[in-house]
């Protein structure tokens, strides 16, 4: 039964341990009418939030790039794989030409596939 | 001659009471309280913790625009800095309420509409500059409960 248990400790902790995409934390918009995925593939997850000095940062994964090195980014997955969703991530309060700079620069290197990533209102 | 017994000194010698023991034995209860409260632990957070949700729209861009199309049904709805959404000036619902339920009615009637004229529905959604994100995913949810899968938004350079 021992056995059992450790087994189940474990398995736990390692799965909320890996369940941690390589994203930061935020709080998101709440939506009725998203739905959770099952499928998370072809995703570039991309998170815009205001920093300490009141600028907008932009995240693609974990790292923050400027405006320009994002598009790159995108440019360069977006070959790789043309299937990329961009899973945009950022807080309620984002006003939306922080977003609008981000959708523009999305869609000239050709990402049309726009995810807004949000919490499911109970 | 019968062989004879190897000696055993443990099964000739006279049993101790107790023999004390080498190893100290780990104490189990213990242990196995505290593998279950560790146990209890993760199996709780690894379900509370908030799962992302998706809501899904595409940019405009590479449509092919070879084929004659039937000219689709559009709605525009405009929000402003506050919030407020609006469709051919007329104010729906408040900011702050949790959902657009009169937005959500007005599209629903929309959609049917153009359901039963055989044409695209598609919605555009124009917000202000200023206009915060929540507000925008909350205009979405009105579009997504109205069924309408075309969403647009108009992005203008001043």
């Amino acid at each position: 039964m021992i056995d059992m248990v450790f087994l189940l400790l474990v398995f736990f902790m390692t799965v909320s341990t890996l369940a941690q995409e390589e994203r930061i934390p935020l709080e998101l918009p709440e939506s009725e009418q998203a739905d959770v995925p099952d499928d998370r593939t072809d995703r570039g997850t991309i998170s815009l939030q205001y920093s300490d000095n009141n600028t907008v940062e932009i995240f693609v994964g974990s790292s923050p790039l400027s405006l320009k090195e994002m598009q790159a980014v995108i440019k360069a997955s977006i070959l790789e794989n043309p299937d990329l969703k961009i899973n945009l991530r950022t807080t309620p309060d984002m006003p939306f030409k922080e977003i609008k700079r981000v959708l523009i620069a999305c869609a000239e290197v050709g990402a049309h596939d726009i995810v807004y990533a949000t919490y499911q209102a109970l | 001659m019968p062989p004879t017994k190897p000696f055993d000194p443990l099964f000739n010698m006279p049993q101790l009471k107790q023999k004390p023991s080498s190893r100290p034995a780990i104490p189990i209860a213990p242990m196995i309280d505290c593998v279950f409260l560790m146990l209890i632990y993760f199996m709780v957070t690894s379900s509370l913790e908030k799962q992302e949700a998706d809501i899904r729209f595409q940019l405009p861009g590479l449509a092919e625009q070879s084929e004659p199309l039937d000219l689709p049904d559009e709605q525009i709805i405009e929000l402003n800095a506050q919030g407020q959404p609006s469709v051919n000036e007329y104010p729906y619902d408040h900011p702050a309420d949790r959902r657009y339920q009169e937005l959500a009615r007005m599209l629903s009637r929309f959609k049917q509409a153009s359901d039963a004229n055989r044409v695209e529905s598609i919605v555009t959604i124009a917000p202000d500059d200023e206009t915060p994100h929540q507000n925008i995913v909350k205009v979405m949810d009105a579009i997504n409960w109205a069924q309408i899968k075309n969403v647009n938004f108009a992005i203008s350079d001043h």
